[in-house]
């Protein structure tokens, strides 16, 4: 997992000259096909399972915790096991790492939700944030109950967030009638615990304008997908001048020599292979309606785009998590690569490449 | 005849972790409670309880509370045989997403979780929540969300629903239930209404009622053990190692608890819709304190219809439960004041001689 250091430098890259000053923060995504797995994102998401890694997953983030690494984020999805279950029982097994909770505002009322992520930081001193996912597929929320379309999900994730801010404030009792939720005299004796925060902090990912809107409304931090900088910098300039921060994911495929590194992300890409590929093409076709997927399924598709920068290749088939190959920059940590003695085929190793959410900070 | 198979049945029990560690919760205004969770305290709890041989605890659900599934959690990677009892409303959170958070605990704890529905009973509290439906559409809203709950532990395939308050397509789920024993948890219903009986046969394993005297109970429990359902008692146990100690702890309990917590219950009466609720404390107005030597109503214009109590030395209980065993009750689910030393007490002086009992009742 030293790998993770180089993400300092793509990441640095893409932040704005006000940003410089603060601490770059890295969080990187929890493995949720188990710790060890090479094709991990190439797998048909009915064969996922979620729960074989239990173990393995515990210890990742130990060793997560244990190398400085901020937060771990925890996805959300009916192939996975419950983010919020997970954070509990991993937040109460690390002592300073924080987690990631992705959270989707159509499957629970906000009053349960806020409830439920209170008595989490109560096991964990505060160590839980909330990534807000407002849905990327609509046949897979189709499962959950939820059959909103693309804006009106968006509509109920500002009503579900202006209810759990309210909630957080304390301003009870609080009353709030929305189109999609409706709280009356709402209350929850238990607060937030943690030792600097009155709630969590919370990240809201999307690509499309709404999402950026949302994310200005609601959220710390606005997560989007990976671009070369001089793309993004138009992009995230709302935020930004809002006076909220912005991060980026991707992937993250670093190896000793740039050499290596983009032969490991050509093997990644190979091993995955048509299977991968016919996965991708269908979450494709479902999650259609996300701007930010799309985009970056376009990007891919573009030849001359594989390398938009030196740094950030779209080549690979890991689904909409743009990879970013690099030199290693601490060459002391290179037995901790686990590279074949030859060099010639890179083998991924736990934590080489992962999805890492690099956060820009503001100021 | 299940009449005569659930008299066979081991008696199961349970205690709840509702006011562990809280002297007299139940006597004071809910919006001046922290919610704030006592992990230390509610730990050692559990390993006692393991040691006392209860099955499970019951999580309850509410605004005053720590949510009962992420602490089901916390104390469950922390035990090695206790169960979890969850308490889950409809109207919370969608079915889909609910047995994925159930799968996920019982894939962390071995299957040590089973759920114990809740109907609610302040329409207040409800609202809280953004519920806005009366009792009765409450009712219909909770089958609407076992019959999905169900068909996703079926595991038969994609589940498409379509009612009036629920409507899933294609719905499934990759983390399945995790038990060397069952495919989905053990699952109670609370409640005495006639929805809440009707909807135990339909969904539940047993049926969780307050007690009364066991012959006006026999009649209005015997289509449920008909069904096959279980049928089990919430009752507060005031049990000390004479009869007269425990009537003198419990009239020291009311003393304790005082006119305030009256005047708490005078209000918390009028904001429920529960029938169950309203039958307890009807019950306790109604008729001397005493509907049995044992059944004792005099704490429940203090503690509420949870305050509903078996009273007596060890002797006294194990025939109180017997007479309910031979109406067809199998399962025991237990409050105590304070809750550690009476649990205790249970476990060592009553628990042993109801299984006695129960091995004599198998030889002959």
């Amino acid at each position: 997992m030293s790998a993770i250091t180089s993400a300092t430098t793509s990441a640095t890259t893409s932040a704005t000259t006000s940003a410089a000053t603060s601490r770059m923060r890295f969080h990187w995504s929890l493995p949720s096909t188990g710790t060890a797995d090479a094709r991990k994102g190439s797998h048909p998401r009915f064969e996922i399972d979620p729960i074989n890694d239990l173990d393995g997953q515990r210890e990742f983030c130990r060793r997560a915790d244990e190398l400085g690494i901020d937060a771990l984020l925890l996805p959300i999805g009916f192939q996975r096991a419950d983010p919020t279950v997970l954070a509990t029982a991993y937040g109460m097994a690390t002592s300073r790492i924080r987690f990631m909770t992705a959270s989707r505002p159509s499957v629970i009322s906000p009053t349960h939700f806020v409830q439920q992520v209170n008595t989490v930081s109560a096991f964990t001193d505060g160590r839980i944030e909330i990534n807000v996912v407002s849905g990327q597929g609509s046949k897979e929320l189709r499962y959950y109950g939820d059959f909103s379309n693309h804006d009106e999900r968006y509509q109920r994730t500002d009503e579900f967030w202006s209810i759990c801010h309210a909630l957080w404030r304390q301003e009870f009792p609080v009353n709030f009638q929305g189109r999609f939720i409706s709280v009356e005299g709402a209350r929850v004796n238990q607060q937030f615990v943690s030792p600097d925060r009155h709630r969590p902090y919370v990240y809201i990912g999307g690509s499309s304008d709404i999402a950026r809107d949302l994310a200005i409304k609601h959220a710390d931090c606005l997560l989007r997908l990976a671009e070369p900088p001089e793309e993004l910098a138009p992009k995230i300039e709302p935020a930004l001048r809002a006076g909220i921060e912005v991060g980026i994911i991707c992937n993250q495929v670093s190896a000793p020599t740039h050499d290596e590194a983009v032969a490991l992300a050509n093997w990644l890409a190979e091993n995955a292979g048509e299977r991968g590929k016919a996965t991708q093409a269908e979450w494709r076709q479902a999650t259609a309606d996300s701007v930010g997927f799309s985009a970056i399924y376009r990007m891919a598709e573009d030849r001359t785009q594989s390398h938009p920068v030196p740094v950030d290749r779209s080549g690979a088939l890991h689904g909409p998590a743009v990879d970013l190959p690099g030199r290693q920059r601490r060459r002391d940590r290179r037995s901790d690569l686990r590279l074949p003695p030859d060099r010639g085929h890179p083998v991924p190793f736990p934590g080489a490449a992962g999805h890492v959410h690099a956060e820009p900070v503001r100021r | 005849m299940p009449m005569t198979s659930s008299v066979e049945r081991p008696l199961t029990f349970m205690w709840s972790l509702s006011s562990v560690g809280d002297k007299l919760r139940r006597t004071r205004r809910m919006t001046g409670m922290s919610g704030l969770p006592h992990l230390a305290e509610h730990l050692d709890f559990c390993r006692q309880a393991e040691q006392c041989g209860i099955d499970s605890l019951l999580m309850a659900f509410g605004f005053t509370r720590p949510d009962p599934l992420a602490y089901s959690i916390a104390l469950g990677t922390h035990t090695q045989k206790i169960k979890f009892l969850v308490a889950v409303r409809s109207g919370i959170c969608a079915p889909t997403y609910f047995v994925q958070q159930i799968n996920t605990l019982s894939a962390l704890t071995g299957g040590r979780v089973c759920i114990n529905i809740v109907v609610g009973r302040a329409p207040d509290e409800l609202r809280y929540y953004g519920d806005f439906l009366g009792h009765d559409e409450r009712y219909a809203r909770t089958d609407e969300f076992w019959s999905i709950c169900h068909e996703l532990w079926r595991g038969d395939g994609p589940v498409t629903f379509t009612g009036d308050h629920y409507r899933v397509e294609d719905a499934k789920l990759n983390t399945p239930f995790v038990s060397d024993t069952a495919t989905r948890p053990q699952i109670y219903l609370g409640g005495s209404s006639e929805q809440a009986t009707e909807l135990a046969i339909r969904h539940a394993d047993c049926l969780l009622t307050f007690p009364d005297a066991p012959e006006r109970m026999a009649p209005r429990i015997r289509p449920v053990l008909e069904s096959g359902t279980e049928v089990g008692l919430l009752v507060t146990l005031l049990s000390r190692p004479s009869r007269a100690e425990a009537i003198d702890a419990a009239q020291a309990l009311v003393v304790d608890a005082g006119e305030h917590a009256r005047e708490v219950h005078d209000l918390n009466r009028g904001r429920s819709d529960s029938v169950g609720f309203t039958k307890t404390y009807d019950l306790a107005m109604r008729e001397p304190s005493w509907p049995t030597p044992y059944l004792w109503t005099g704490a429940v214009p203090y503690l509420g219809p949870p305050g509903i109590s078996l009273v007596g030395s060890p002797e006294d209980i194990v025939t109180a439960i017997a007479e309910y065993q031979a109406i067809g009750i199998t399962q025991f689910l237990f409050m105590g004041h304070p809750d550690l030393e009476q649990m205790t007490f249970f476990g060592k002086e009553i628990l042993p001689m109801v299984r006695e009992r129960e091995r004599a009742g198998a030889v002959s």
